[in-house]
């Protein structure tokens, strides 16, 4: 590493590994002793799904004869997608298990197959306890009824009986605090409102195993604070057992008792919640060859084009490359796209997102009216170069998205890792992570 | 990290709650889940009871409103122009007491194709029986026909034609036939359109179809006798029938042609069942 101090670090998909090194994947002593003794609440053995990512999908009768004619010639397999493959994990009862790891990495998959929504290819799974899920946003509401029907309506999608949400419901109304729009249809309600009321639902099941994907997301720090806190609150009292998809990795250390890295469907990591999300922020592999390889990604799907490598590097105010970025510099992303057909018209996007998984800046391509072509079997290299990055000193991933007017190529997250020193003339922060936002405008203050 | 202990919670169960197997090919029907579950089919099937007329000036009196105007102008079409017998009924009462029995068969099988492809957030996002929604469909089609047979009932009492109790007792029976026949061609569309959209086009037009080739607009005496065997063959044509009759205390009702019905509808229910649990375990990966 440079000694200057700025790096970039690719999070690579892992080298796929045997089974055998798949359980040797670091695990602390607590962790194995824990599944020892508890009582188990899911026993996970080998579970792989597979979909078929064939070009088109056949969704009509004529489609589905060519389809059958097809298979007799072509092997299946070529266009299988493992989503996951040969995960194994024992959950106890009373563990706060995070899934963390990229967009792509199964974590969904994973919970989807457990709450039983979509069946393993491979594998078995036993599960001992009712399970409840907190749905994504909307899921399990109607917008034309009203929030009171709609609690019973998605208390009833968990799993609910009414009796029970009944008993509970002046508890759930207070803790996702929309009393006041009741009997107003949820159309009208805002997403936040939606959130906090499908999480009280929620979290006022008496599931033994709540599964939770991702929710935290929306709603605003002090509501996503409380649920966080309902839901430590929730383990304590009643010993239930939580898994929780986040990329929120402040959250999972902070609420997770173990945790396990997920990447390109396999389980590389399995350990404490500090561990794992250390881990994770580190990049499973760091290289220190500045270009990144991304053609060996996983990708949840065929498409005509696709970033194959991209490179990070800071700039200073005369456009000299430079090995620090620091706040308020400049940073340089030299992108390669290869195509196997060629497509026309394309912009690409950047998310720079921060540690904790928050956007914190972005842009596209097409702001500036910047559309390009890429040949068949071509490349093409696009640098952008994001100027006045009022970034504050920490870790930053990029999220890159390739796409024309018609679809997404090819999305990738959280696939460079650098990091934005601190300025050695600014004044020290005094209180590191206050304020909480990335980003950090350029101000004048008046004392009056 | 220690681990805190958890207190209060009870013993290991020696048994899963459920067990995930991807060697299965069907996926079971299991009736204590569905039981655990009989709250989601109830809070279901009122949402679709409260939606359909919601945002609507005329709410709930399109409930009849709807076989009225439908009886109104098979009236026009049929009786005024093409002057049809109607056993002895006026000829309005007649169409209704047959179009009552009909709407409730196409509402639930109409509703039933769609409750998969209608609900797709829910299927590739929750897990519950998913044989749940389609017989949803049922007890919104029960409550139309219910509320249309009252007024039927009120209008032949008005009339002094007091149906015989008898005779009524027998309506249930026969609309229970009629919506397991219902509940059993709809499991199969409904698993059919998750893949195959063509059955939201095809299905409209099959109804369509069946509704002439069923006493709606006209009795089964209408038709003539040599061809009747045949007519027979339709389940739904004796049960139709024999609703009306029950319905208006008139004609007579064919019982070895309703007994053949029930039998089809069973065989039909059961097909459609695990036709439908076959299918269930892509639904959420193809829809």
């Amino acid at each position: 590493m440079e000694s200057g101090g700025w790096e970039v670090t690719a999070v690579m998909p892992t080298p796929t590994p045997s089974s055998a090194e798949a359980q040797s994947a670091p695990r602390t002593p607590q962790a194995a002793e824990r599944t020892a003794h508890s009582a188990p609440a899911l026993s996970i053995r080998g579970i792989g799904k597979s979909y078929n990512v064939a070009a088109r999908q056949s969704t009509t009768l004529a489609e589905q004869v060519a389809d059958w004619v097809g298979r007799a010639r072509t092997s299946s397999d070529a266009n299988a997608f493992w989503a996951l493959r040969d995960v194994s994990c024992e959950v106890g009862r009373g563990e706060i298990l995070g899934l963390v790891g990229r967009n792509g990495a199964g974590k969904s998959t994973l919970l989807k197959i457990v709450s039983g929504v979509t069946a393993p290819t491979t594998g078995d799974v036993d599960v001992f306890g009712r399970i409840g899920s907190l749905l994504e946003v909307g899921t399990g509401f109607h917008p034309e009824l009203t929030g009171r029907e709609n609690v019973f309506l998605n208390g009833a999608f968990i799993g609910m009986r009414r009796a029970e949400i009944r008993q509970r419901f002046d508890e759930i109304v207070e803790f996702s605090g929309v009393e006041a729009f009741l009997d107003m249809p949820i159309k009208r309600y805002s997403s936040g409102m939606q959130v906090r009321l499908a999480f009280a639902v929620a979290a006022h099941l008496d599931a033994d195993i709540l599964l939770v994907d991702e929710v935290l997301a929306v709603g605003d720090q002090a509501f996503q604070d409380k649920c966080l806190g309902k839901m430590r609150e929730v383990r304590q009292r009643e010993g239930r057992t939580v898994l929780f998809v986040s990329h929120n990795l402040a959250a999972v250390q902070s609420l997770c008792t173990r945790a396990l890295l997920l990447s390109g469907g396999r389980v590389v990591a399995d350990g404490t919640a500090a561990e794992v999300t250390r881990l994770y922020a580190a990049g499973v592999a760091t290289t220190t060859s500045d270009e990144v390889d991304l053609t060996s990604l996983p990708r949840m799907k065929r498409s005509a084009a696709r970033f194959t490598a991209v490179r990070v590097g800071g700039l200073d105010a005369s456009g000299v490359a430079t090995s620090s970025i620091l706040p308020g510099g400049s940073v340089e992303i030299a992108l390669t796209i290869g195509a196997d057909q060629r497509i026309s018209r394309a912009v690409v996007g950047v998310d720079v997102m921060d540690e904790r998984g928050r956007p914190a800046a972005g842009v596209s391509t097409d702001s500036t009216d910047v559309w390009f072509d890429v040949d068949a079997n071509g490349t093409r290299r696009v640098t952008l170069r994001l100027h006045e990055l009022r970034l504050r000193a920490g870790a930053y991933t990029l999220g890159l998205t390739l796409r024309t007017m018609a679809e997404v190529l090819d999305e990738v997250d959280a696939v460079v890792r650098f990091e934005v020193i601190p300025d050695p003339d600014a004044p020290y922060e005094r209180w590191p992570g206050w304020p909480q936002a990335s980003y950090a405008p350029r101000y004048d203050v008046a004392l009056g | 990290m220690t681990i805190p202990l958890t207190t209060g919670v009870a013993a290991p169960a020696a048994t899963p709650l459920r067990r995930i197997r991807s060697s299965m090919r069907r996926t079971p029907l299991d009736m204590g889940e569905l039981w655990r579950y009989r709250d989601l089919w109830l809070t279901l099937a009122l949402r679709d009871v409260k939606l359909r007329y919601r945002q609507t000036a005329l709410g709930v009196a399109w409930v009849v409103l709807l076989p009225l105007l439908a009886s109104g102008i098979f009236t026009l079409v049929f009786r005024v122009v093409a002057k049809l017998p109607s056993d002895g009924s006026p000829y309005f009462l007649f169409v209704f007491a047959g179009y009552l029995g009909w709407n409730a068969f196409q509402n639930t099988l109409q509703r039933c194709s769609i409750s998969l492809i209608g609900n797709t957030a829910l299927v590739t996002k929750v897990y519950f029986p998913r044989i749940i929604l389609p017989a949803a469909s049922v007890l919104a089609s029960l409550l139309d026909f219910a509320i249309g047979v009252a007024l039927l009932l009120l209008v032949q009492i008005a009339r002094g034609e007091m149906p015989s109790p008898l005779m009524l007792a027998l309506v249930p029976l026969l609309m229970l036939i009629l919506q397991v026949l219902a509940l059993g061609l709809g499991l199969f569309a409904a698993a059919l359109s998750v893949r195959f959209r063509d059955v939201m086009y095809v299905l409209p037009f099959l109804i369509q179809l069946l509704l002439y080739a069923s006493p709606v607009a006209y009795g089964i005496t209408a038709v003539p006798e040599a061809a009747r065997r045949f007519y027979l063959l339709n389940p739904i044509a004796p049960l139709l029938d024999g609703l009306r009759a029950t319905l208006l205390g008139r004609g007579d009702v064919h019982w070895t042609a309703i007994g053949a019905s029930a039998l089809v509808s069973v065989v039909l229910f059961v097909a459609g069942t695990l036709f439908f649990l076959y299918q269930d375990r892509q639904y959420a990966d193809v829809i």
